[in-house]
Formats: structure tokens, sequence, C-alpha cells
């Protein structure tokens, strides 16, 4: 076999199992590296030392920094407190209070991890539903929809964006200038739709109030919220600076992790032990594997395929971009979609003289939105209908496909636009 | 006289051979089954099934890619062969397990 044969046949397993989820991701990305790095070393593509590179480590350091991050202001019940605040000072009613949720959720997934949104937006969505016999399944799942939308405020918000901002030196300034206006539409599409069709099927959503007693119950320990919440604050504005000072984002971050243990008086272990390891070990696995089939050859094969749609003009290769990021990334972790587009787009743009930056920008777009496709397709989504389904609301697959879906596509038509938009007015 | 007792010896050698890789791939199957049966108890889970069974055959062709790009040149050309013989063994197998399912599924669409 050749090595081109040999890295296809993983290549096709790893995205089986992937799509399938037979074995859990982590294990599905273990195996694609351990046969890659076997393959990849016997045929002499690389030598065994090179491996280490091939892992991309200032990533995954970043990532591990800002999950120990994002967990440590979780852990004062600032979000909780946060929401519970404003519902109390608004005192909304009926549909309002929805939009709020569907606004928390953007806002709190662009500034945490959206594991941690979810749950609590699925804690206090039904909280405010049950009580009152309103069916929140349509709610809980647009707030998981509404989080993967907020991934795009920040690089640090959702893993592909970190991925593909710390690689092609994207700043976090250009993701506030370019997604915070796509986030506002995007909130507004979902707004709108939940008011023309999920509200119709709800006749007692008007019904809807929150009554809340005292927002600081929430909070375990004043004093480590707002010592947690200044660390965090001051983390946000050094990775914003972090190229001016001279210092890579993952050496910003991991000064910031050693003054949140230092100084805001939670427990390191126990933030540790809550840290969702799966996320960097994926990452690192997978940059070996891909990193293999660009070597192999396999990855060119690929893009070869996808060079005639998306090289087709200047226009519409980003259009169409992000519509196949989309699409893959709701049948498999948008992770993987992006660590594999990323080599083809740059091999694409290198072949044809494209610009790559709005390339980059629909695959950060479409892979963070798309997920939102099924119910299965991305994290947040599938996390909220798991919570759901433990509070006595099961979503099904064709309830989620039938109510939501056609939300999320609308929000991939219409981010598509924006791209155009913004390529046309001359921004990208 | 000779010939034929090289050939009979030959013959001898080849059918062990063929016998204990047959074996050992019906073992190998019988654990891969066994492990099948617990994951994919319920029918709804077949696609599942097949899948997993094309993972594990893609996985066998790379199990002997393995070792034939470590062992190559005439001295293990012995090897690879009981390799071979061994990999069909449970390729075979899998292979008539994921025409069962499919089966099982066309039976179940049609019903």
């Amino acid at each position: 076999m050749t090595p081109i044969e040999t890295f296809s046949l993983i290549f096709l397993a790893t995205i089986l199992l992937l799509v399938s989820e037979i074995e859990h991701k982590v294990v599905v990305a273990l195996l694609a590296a351990v046969f890659s790095v076997y393959f990849g070393v016997s045929y002499g593509l690389y030598e065994i030392e090179d491996v280490y590179h091939m892992m991309d480590m200032e990533t995954v350091l970043f990532i591990v920094a800002s999950l120990i991050l994002f967990e440590s202001l979780n852990e004062t019940g600032f979000f909780k407190f946060l929401s519970l605040l404003v519902f109390k000072k608004l005192r909304l009613k009926g549909l309002f209070v929805v939009y709020l949720l569907l606004a928390f959720a953007t806002l709190f997934s662009g500034i945490a991890e959206n594991t941690i949104t979810m749950i609590i937006m699925t804690e206090i969505t039904l909280s405010v539903f049950t009580p009152r016999r309103i069916d929140p399944r349509a709610t809980v799942a647009m707030e998981g929809v509404m989080s993967n939308v907020g991934g795009l405020l920040l690089p640090i918000s959702s893993i592909p964006g970190l991925i593909v901002a710390t690689r092609k030196n994207i700043g976090a300034e250009e993701f506030l200038v370019i997604d915070t206006p796509l986030i506002f539409i995007l909130l507004g599409v979902a707004i709108l739709y939940y008011r023309l069709v999920l509200a119709k099927q709800e006749a007692r959503i008007e019904e809807l109030q929150v009554v809340v007693d005292d927002p600081w119950k929430a909070v375990e320990n004043r004093s480590v919220l707002a010592r947690s919440l200044l660390i965090f604050s001051l983390f946000i504005v050094g990775v914003l600076v972090s190229d001016k000072l001279g210092f890579t984002p993952s050496y910003v971050a991991f000064f910031f992790v050693t003054l949140m243990f230092m100084f805001s008086g939670e427990n390191p272990g126990r933030i540790l032990s809550k840290i969702s390891w799966d996320v960097p070990f994926f990452v690192a696995c997978f940059s070996i594997f891909v990193e293999s089939l660009d070597r192999a050859g396999v990855l060119a094969l690929v893009g070869s395929y996808l060079e005639p749609l998306i090289s087709a003009s200047a226009f519409l290769g980003p259009f169409v971009l992000l519509l196949i990021s989309g699409v893959f990334s709701s049948v498999i972790a948008n992770v993987s979609v992006v660590l594999l587009l990323l080599p083809i787009v740059d091999r694409i743009s290198s072949i044809s003289g494209l610009n790559p930056h709005p390339l980059y920008w629909s695959m950060i777009i479409g892979s963070n939105i798309g997920g939102g496709l099924t119910l299965y397709g991305s994290v947040p989504v599938l996390m909220a209908a798991s919570l759901a389904e433990k509070g006595g609301h099961k979503i099904s697959f064709g309830l989620y496909a039938k109510k939501i879906a056609p939300a999320v596509f609308l929000q991939l038509l219409v981010s598509d636009f924006y791209i155009l938009l913004l390529e046309i007015l001359g921004v990208l | 006289m000779m010939v034929s007792s090289n050939f009979t010896v030959g013959a001898w050698f080849v059918v062990m051979i063929f016998c204990i890789a047959f074996d050992l791939g019906f073992t190998v199957y019988k654990y891969v089954k066994r492990r099948f049966d617990e994951i994919y108890s319920a029918e709804s889970v077949l696609p599942k099934r097949i899948i997993h069974g094309v993972v594990y055959l893609i996985f066998l062709v790379l199990a002997y890619e393995a070792i034939r790009v470590r062992v190559e040149g005439e001295l293990f050309a012995g090897l690879l062969f009981l390799v071979y013989i061994a990999l069909s063994a449970v390729a075979f197998f899998i292979a008539v397990d994921i025409v069962v399912s499919l089966r099982k599924l066309r039976r179940k669409r049609i019903a």
C-alpha cells in the first residue's frame, strides 16, 4: 500500500467513528494519532521527534489555561448571580423572559465555556418554566443554539475560533469588530423566529414571570467572586494586548491562572478536577492526525475535490465554505472540521491565489453555528437536551429537526450573506 | 517418491497453518461478536453495528499493513502469509456479521 492509501483508510475509519459516535471522541483522536504516528514514521514521512511540534502545543496550552479560568469564575456563582440580578431589576414577563434567556446564553458562552453556560442556563430556564407547567424544550434547545452563536465573540469563546485565531494570528479585536454585529443580527433572527414560530405553539408563554428573592444567594463567598472577576477581566485584557506585550497568548493565560490560584481563594485541586480534559486531549491528538494526513497527501486529494467549489469565485468561495463547514459540523465535532479544513483552505488559497482571510472567517462562523443543525452536532445543544431530559422534558431528534433546525439553517444563511456583505464592503 | 513426500509435508503445513490461522481468527471474532452483542443489543442500533464492523475491517487492513511495512523481505514471507490468513479469517466473520446485520435491517425496514 502507498502512504496515501493507508492514510486514506485511517481517515475513513476516523470519520466513521466520529460520525457514528461509537467510541468517545478522545479515544477516536488517540486511535487516529497512534496509527498516524506509526505509519508516518514507518513510511519516513517524518521523524518521531517531529510529533511534539505536530501537536500544536501553543493552542493546547491556551485551551487548558482558558478552561481553568472559566471554571474558576463559574465556581464563584457569578453567572447565576448576574442573570438573577438582571431578572430582578428588569422584572420582565412573558416572551421578554425568553428573549433575555437567549441573550444570556449568547453572552455567557462568549465569556465562559459553553458547557458551563448550558448548565447554568438550563437550570434557570427549568426553574422558570416548570412551576407554571410551560413546555421548556424549545427554549432550552434555542439557548443551546445561541450558545454556539456566542462562541463567536472572542477567540477564547470557542475552540474552533481559538484554533484558527492562534494559528493564523487573528486577534481578539478583529473578532470583536467582525463578529459582534453578526452576533446581534443572529440574536435578532433567533428572537424573531421564536416569536413567529415557536411562541405560537405554546399558548401559555405569556404567563412567564421570574420571581427573584435575593440574587446574592447564588454566591458562596463575595470576596472570592470579586477577586476572581478582577483576575478574569485582566486575563481578557491581557489576551487582547498579548501581541503588543511580546508574549504568546498561552503564556499570558497561564500568568493569570497562577494569579487566580494564588489570590482568588479558590481551591486549585477542585478547579482542576472539574476541567473538561477531553478538549485539550482531542485537539492535541487530532492535530497530529491532520498533520500526518497533510504530509501523506490526503488533504491535497480532498482539497482537489473542494477546490472547484471554493475557488470558483472570490466572493462565492467563503459563501460555499461557510455552508460546507456548517453542514460538516452538524455530523462531526466542529473542532475536527476546523482542524481538517484549515490546511485544505491554506492549500486552495495558495494554489488559486484567493485571499484566505474571508475563508478563515467562513470556517469559524460555519463550524460554530452549523453544529446546531442536528441535536448531536454541538456540545451545548446536546448538553441542553440531556439536562432537559433529566428534568423530565425529552427533546427528541425529530422535535429538534422540526422546530429548531430551521432556525439554525436561517442563521447559517444570514451569516453567509453577512460575510458576502463584508467582502463587498472591503472589510474582509 | 521424494517429490511426493515433500508435497505431502508442504500440503500438511499449509493445512495446519490455515487451521491455526482460522482458529485464531474465529477466536478473535468471538471476542468481537461478544462486544458487539453487548453494545448493540437493540435492533435500532443495527446501522451502528454495521459501521463498527466496517471500521474493524479497516483496522484489519491497517494491522496487516503495519506488519508488512516493518518486515518486508523474503525472510518474513511465511510470517506475513500466516498473518494474512489469520486476519482474513477475522475479516471473513466480520463481513458475515455485516451481511447478517444488513439483512436484518432490510427486513426491519420492509416490515
